[in-house]
């Protein structure tokens, strides 16, 4: 455990730690390009260089360990003066397109020339000149002309990604970064190197030239494209739309890393076809109506003759998309205010692989069965409802999310459910499950409601709201309390850490979850 | 306590015939009478004869003055010499703007300059004509016009659209120099 002086703050620090790092963690500012945490060290850029007393010269510090007794200065005049002396450098091939360049405002480059730079460029020569934007992956374009061959991307592929598609070729000011002859930047992660490139040289093609960075607000949330739980950032704008998700750091759960799939699903929500308002069937159109008459409508539904709700032959699909808080609102509601215990989820299965993307096409598979939307006490699966349908044991459906068309016998269920009396399904967008139904109840994804995820390996994580949700859809868990409310079951919840509250006095697993614990990084219920 | 009171002599040296009071009220009064007067009647010999008046008074719509060309009109986009307009939609405006009337989509084009504004609106009824906008433009795009007649009867008529801002850069000359030597002092 050496001990040393930094700045005049004395630090200790484990053994074979870099001044970068302990510099950092102790919130010491050191300019770096090619540093990044989760990468092995180039030390190629020459930005980090400090003056350390007793050494000859100044040194670099992303990849000088710390010693005993070692003072280290890295704002003394002599570093500063270097400092200008290398953003000189940097500078005199880079173009000055910082109004075109989409990096900017999040650009290190922008960012230390203003701190350290100088302000006046003293080469006089001609800039050398180098392709400008092509494409060079499926989602990723390329200036070479921007570049300052700091070699993350590259060794993001050899390392993380493990592709190694990009390599520097070519030596001195004539190197550049470019790609094997036919082969794309084209893995499952390949638009992290747009996050981790220092400047506008990588964008991404999907969110270049749509909205400048200083306009987007960053909202803390998890990734629902599948059971990891990615921890993002969602970056929004005037509080209405959606442009881009950005990995946020959690080193439980992602490092700093996500896959691309999940990177685009933002897409989802801003799709035409969401549903917006509630539907009711009537004839072979489904009419737009309020949420009190859907909501009576589907009351008088399920329940009998008697008045009472008709227990045994209601069936409950519930979704893995759900929050936790979700889940058992609507367990309660099935078990409490129908009376039934027929509840039971499906999840779509996918790719996956060994890094961050998982079999579980759905945000909280984990959650769900933690909240016990599983078949218990003699309810039913939903194999046995779907086969209950046809021999009359099921009358009343109510479905929720539309994972139960990603079954291999989809289409036969589809084709079942023309038997039942009454179908109700929730769902965010308009599908061939919501043309079926007799009521559509629209509800908001998770970028438009607070809650909580519960990844799979257990790790309990919050998402919080960013959008409105549009039109006149609503929470599920606000659904669902309505609608028990309509049932004559009064569940009153204000919030979803109301319910997180009351999950935690009886779900055992749950006992030390709330929502001050769980603040960005999450809590493990094992 | 004393107080100190300091004398403050007035440099008032009146002769005889000023202190003897009459005279100089019946001065003042012929002067404002005769301008009363040349107010009045002054037009008919302008429109019989055709001189021109000696009174400052210029009949706007028909007349009008030169403003020097520091004066701020409506912000107006330029189009360089090549046809193209020269904004690239760096947002710089849209961030400086402190009445926030300026907002931009910005789009990829074909062209060198990559960048270009599919929209650029700005509400008039909101500008405030500060010139913060032409002082931010690093490609010298957005510069303020002598025009001032925006007066409209619909606020929706206020959002002046893209095709509704933009002018050639062969009419901007002197707005353009007079830019270029105020903030060259700055060594942009």
């Amino acid at each position: 455990m050496p001990t040393f002086t930094i700045d005049n703050k004395t630090i200790t620090v484990d053994k074979g730690t870099t001044i970068l790092k302990a510099a950092l963690e102790n919130g010491i500012k050191i300019p770096h390009f090619c540093y990044y945490e989760k990468l092995s060290i180039d030390g190629c850029c020459r930005m980090c260089l400090v003056e350390v007393e007793k050494m000859p010269k100044l040194t670099i510090a992303c990849n000088t360990t710390v010693a005993d007794d070692m003072v280290v200065h890295t704002h003394s005049p002599k570093v500063m003066k270097a400092r200008a002396g290398v953003m000189e450098f940097q500078l005199i091939n880079h173009p000055l397109d910082c109004p075109i360049c989409d990096q900017a405002g999040e650009c290190r480059l922008q960012e230390y020339c203003f701190e350290y730079g100088v302000p006046h460029s003293r080469f006089k020569e001609e800039k050398r000149k180098k392709k400008k934007r092509f494409s060079i992956g499926e989602h990723i374009v390329f200036d070479e002309d921007r570049c300052i061959l700091c070699r993350r991307c590259v060794r993001f592929c050899r390392e993380i990604s493990k592709t190694g598609e990009v390599a520097v070729f070519s030596r001195g000011d004539r190197s550049y970064i470019d790609i094997y002859p036919g082969r794309g930047l084209n893995n499952k992660y390949s638009l992290c190197t747009t996050d981790i490139c220092p400047v506008g040289a990588l964008t991404s093609k999907d969110f270049r030239f749509k909205v400048r960075v200083w306009f987007l607000t960053e909202i803390e949330s998890i990734c629902p494209e599948c059971s990891n739980g990615c921890n993002i950032k969602i970056c929004v704008r005037n509080n209405n739309k959606i442009y881009r998700y950005l990995p946020r750091q959690n080193d439980k759960v992602n490092d700093t890393w996500m896959c691309d799939g999940g990177r685009l699903s933002y897409k989802n929500i801003l799709s035409e076809d969401r549903l917006t308002q509630p539907l009711v069937k009537s004839g072979d159109k489904q009419t737009p109506v309020k949420w009190d008459e859907a909501l009576s409508i589907i009351a008088k539904g399920f329940k009998g003759k008697d008045g009472k709700p008709d227990g045994p032959h209601i069936g409950g699909i519930a979704s893995p998309h759900f929050t936790n808080e979700e889940g058992f609102v609507f367990q309660r509601f099935m078990r409490d205010a129908l009376e039934t215990n027929n509840i039971d989820f499906t999840v779509i299965k996918g790719y996956k692989d060994d890094m961050l993307i998982k079999e579980e096409k759905a945000a909280n598979p984990r959650g769900a069965k933690d909240m016990t939307l599983s078949p218990r006490n003699g309810g039913l699966s939903i194999s046995e409802m779907i086969r209950g349908i046809s021999t009359g044991d099921i009358k009343i459906l109510y479905i929720i999310g539309s994972d139960l068309m990603g079954l291999e016998e989809g289409e036969m269920i589809l084709d079942s459910l023309g038997n039942l009396d009454f179908l109700v399904v929730q769902d965010t967008h308009v599908s061939a499950l919501s043309r079926k139904a007799d009521v559509v109840l629209p509800s908001a994804t998770f970028a438009e409601k607070d809650g909580t995820f519960t990844n799979i390996n257990g790790i309990v994580q919050r998402i919080r709201k960013a959008v409105d949700p549009p039109g006149d859809s609503l929470p599920d868990w606000k659904i669902i309390s309505r609608l028990s409310k309509a049932m004559g079951y009064v569940m009153e919840y204000n919030s979803p850490e109301e319910i997180m509250n009351e999950i935690a006095k009886e779900i055992p697993a749950y006992k030390d979850v709330n929502y001050k614990k769980i603040e960005n990084q999450g809590i493990s219920v094992g | 306590m004393a107080i100190d009171i300091i004398k403050v002599k007035r440099n008032v040296n009146m002769t005889f015939w000023e202190r003897i009071y009459i005279p100089e009220i019946l001065r003042g009064i012929s002067i404002t009478s005769r301008h009363f007067f040349i107010n009045l009647v002054g037009f008919i010999p302008a429109i019989l004869f055709g001189k021109k008046r000696k009174i400052f008074t210029v009949y706007y719509p028909e007349e009008k003055l030169k403003y020097p060309d520091a004066y701020r009109g409506r912000p107006i986009l330029v189009i360089g010499d090549d046809g193209v307009e020269k904004c690239v939609a760096c947002g710089l405006c849209e961030r400086m703007c402190p009445a926030f009337c300026i907002s931009i989509q910005p789009a990829e084009t074909e062209l060198d300059k990559e960048r270009y504004p599919e929209t650029f609106t700005i509400d008039q009824s909101r500008c405030i004509v500060c010139g913060f906008c032409e002082e931010v433009c690093p490609k010298e795009a957005i510069l303020m016009s002598q025009d001032i007649e925006i007066a409209d009867y619909d606020r929706s008529k206020m959002l002046y659209q893209k095709e509704d801002l933009l002018i050639p850069e062969k009419d901007l000359r002197t707005r353009q120099a007079y830019v270029r030597e105020a903030f060259a002092r700055w060594n942009y």
